[in-house]
């Protein structure tokens, strides 16, 4: 077994960089051969502060180069598929964080590429490596909460990204953005999902309504197997990054998540206080490490992708029949997508 | 109303009977009461005994016929209150009526006209708007301190189902369980209640399904402000009585957790251990008995408008039965559909 892999990541962005940052330090069996990113300023400066070898303003250098064998997608979504597809032609073995793409016919254009092409592709959903998360599910398969039943999941943004971002013709969207991270893990807790139906709207910032997106959501979801649940989504959680998932069973109930971010709790006569996770950074920074160590390891262990492409299309099918089923008002079946 | 002390009749001497009884006679100093009625005479005799009650009646008209009796509790099963309403208020008497009034909209609005011509005081047993946490919730939203509220979360999970028999005379679990959510929801957040949408399963307790009922749900409310809410409810979770309420706005968040009989915390190499959640609606909602029959004192003392009108009650009915209907066609149902 090869000792080390040598890798590329493509997107400097906010979470571009978390991951650049752990290829670079913090997984042991990966080299950081090269970063890319249109903004080749960002790129340089990366590449400079950060030791790595190699920089390009563009993903086509980076996936050409043939000393790189392996590379982590974090762009915005509507540019997955290109890479994705670009990088599979050229044999690299691919990490590709969520959500797959912007559209169900690129999801399976990618999917068939990578038969056809077999190549490691290993789709990124870091809450599935959130402590939190694993231990939820160890309990659920030892049976402590006995049968699952309900899933009520809570996923909100402290702000919202640039508006420019959240465009759905670029992001998705608040439902495909977002609510993917809790359609992925009502999959893994519950089951597959048969239909949805949303309600939602532009109530902390009206100017989402010029971009056609909403900030706050809710979608009910029926499973296949008859059980229920709830995925509550905002982009105005001001005072902090609120992730909660609950899933309540025959036999009890788990909630996952946390509001304090620092070990401390201060008490004087104005009250008790302390503080809130600020964002995703804070929230999931073991998960991402656990996740690209996890891609690494699986690669150079020639094993199984923990999380595989067809996880992501199913994830987009919900995110799109919800995004369906908020435009035309009605409950929209999957089956429909 | 300058009195010694307020004369009351309680009508139903059941669970919650008992628990109105006891507050009235022992809790509040400006009531006595001086009557009871039910059907069923060993029950009867033993509160009226336990409580120094002097009139103990198989029948409400008995109460009813007093001159010296202000005000009445209605404590019976939900099919006798229209007609007892109707004729406490002929009477001129002051009516606490426990939730829901009746399961017919027609029915509530005779009542709420009738109650309004005859003069007299109607207040609904919604009490857990009388509740330290929802109360405390309830404060920080109308302060203005979560802003413009965007999403309601509401949790009800009942520990343990209730009987067969009373779960086919219920009216099922939005008119029976839900309906307090639909309360709170109306009573948490200053907008209009538009539109339900409602799913609902039978995943516990076959028992349901016999009965032609669910025992889980999920509600989705839309507000006129475009605020929206969540309910989800459960007729059994097993570690108690869960109930919580989260506010979510512009500029943060109020949320309560649930009451338990005390907060020790054990540690041991298993982890931490702390107490369940208080075991039922007895326990729980103590205060907010006391505390929703003060207001209603407070009301005929002071003669002004009871908190929890015949209205309310009526909204909480009409969202119950958009919840049916929308269940059962699977589609978003305006309340302007029902009513």
């Amino acid at each position: 077994m090869k000792k080390y892999l040598n890798i590329g990541a493509i997107g400097l962005g906010r979470l571009g960089k978390v991951y650049a940052v752990d290829l670079a330090h913090r997984v042991p069996n990966a080299n950081l051969i090269a970063v890319a990113d249109q903004q080749a300023g960002l790129a340089q400066s990366f590449a400079k502060e950060y030791a790595v070898p190699k920089w390009y303003g563009n993903y086509q250098d980076l996936i050409f180069d043939k000393e790189i064998e392996a590379i982590a997608v974090i762009t915005p979504t509507n540019t997955h598929k290109e890479i994705v597809i670009e990088a599979a032609k050229n044999g690299k073995a691919i990490f590709c964080e969520k959500p797959i793409s912007i559209s169900l016919p690129d999801a399976r254009e990618i999917e068939q590429v990578i038969t056809n092409t077999g190549v490691f592709f290993q789709m990124g959903f870091q809450r599935r490596f959130d402590k939190g998360y694993v231990e939820a599910m160890k309990k659920i398969e030892a049976g402590v909460i006995g049968e699952p039943v309900l899933l009520n999941s809570t996923s909100r943004d402290p702000f919202p990204p640039p508006l420019e971002f959240c465009d759905p013709a670029k992001s998705g969207g608040l439902i495909a953005d977002m609510g993917i991270h809790d359609f992925d893990l009502a999959r893994m807790f519950m089951g597959n999902v048969k239909s949805v139906y949303s309600v939602g709207g532009a109530l902390a910032y009206p100017e989402m309504k010029s971009i056609g997106d909403i900030d706050n959501a809710i979608i009910n979801m029926y499973f296949e197997n008859e059980k229920i649940g709830v995925v509550n989504l905002s982009r105005n959680a001001v005072f902090g990054y609120d992730i909660r998932t609950e899933i309540w069973g025959t036999k009890g109930s788990l909630q996952i998540g946390y509001f304090r971010e620092t070990p401390l709790l201060v008490m004087t006569q104005a009250g008790i206080t302390h503080d809130v996770v600020p964002h995703f950074m804070e929230r999931f920074e073991n998960a991402y490490h656990t996740q690209i160590q996890d891609f690494v390891n699986n690669v150079l262990g020639d094993r199984e992708p923990s999380i595989k492409a067809k996880d992501g299309v199913a994830a987009l099918l919900v995110s799109l029949a919800a995004t369906k089923s908020l435009h035309e008002n009605r409950p929209v079946d999957i089956a429909e997508i | 109303m300058k009195k010694e002390k307020l004369l009351f009749g309680v009508i139903g001497v059941g669970r919650i009977g008992k628990i109105h009884i006891e507050n009235l006679v022992t809790r509040i100093s400006s009531t006595e009461v001086i009557a009871v009625a039910d059907p069923f005479a060993e029950e009867l005799r033993k509160v009226a005994g336990q409580f120094h009650i002097p009139n103990a009646v198989p029948d409400h008209k008995e109460i009813l016929s007093r001159s010296d009796i202000d005000a009445i509790a209605i404590c019976s099963p939900t099919d006798t209150h229209y007609p007892i309403i109707l004729e406490a208020a002929a009477a001129g008497k002051h009516i606490f009526c426990e939730k829901p009034i009746d399961l017919s909209i027609t029915k509530i609005e005779t009542i709420i006209k009738e109650v309004k011509k005859c003069g007299v005081k109607f207040m609904v047993g919604f009490n857990r708007r009388f509740d330290p946490n929802f109360l405390k919730i309830h404060d920080l939203v109308k302060a203005g301190k979560v802003g413009e509220p965007h999403v309601l979360k509401i949790t009800s999970r009942d520990p343990a189902p209730p009987p067969e028999s009373y779960i086919r005379s219920s009216g099922g679990l939005f008119l029976d369980m839900t309906i307090h959510d639909f309360d709170m929801a109306r009573y948490l957040i200053n907008s209009e209640v538009t539109e339900v949408y409602a799913q609902g399963r039978v995943l516990i307790d076959p028992v349901f399904e016999r009965a032609g009922d669910i025992d889980t749900a999920i509600v989705v409310l839309n507000y006129k402000s475009g605020a929206m809410a969540t309910i989800d409810n459960s007729r059994q979770a097993v570690y108690g009585y869960d109930q919580r309420v989260e506010v979510f706005g512009s500029k943060g968040m109020a949320t309560v957790k649930n009451n338990t009989p005390d907060n020790h915390i054990f540690i041991d190499v298993n982890g931490t251990h702390s107490a369940l959640p208080l075991n039922f609606f007895m326990d729980r909602y103590t205060e907010s008995y006391l505390g929703e029959m003060q207001a209603f004192i407070d009301c005929l003392q002071k003669d002004t408008e009871p908190p929890v009108s015949g209205e309310d009650g009526l909204l909480a009915v009409v969202i119950g039965l958009a919840a049916m209907k929308s269940m059962k066609k699977n589609r978003l149902v305006k309340l302007s559909e029902i009513y």
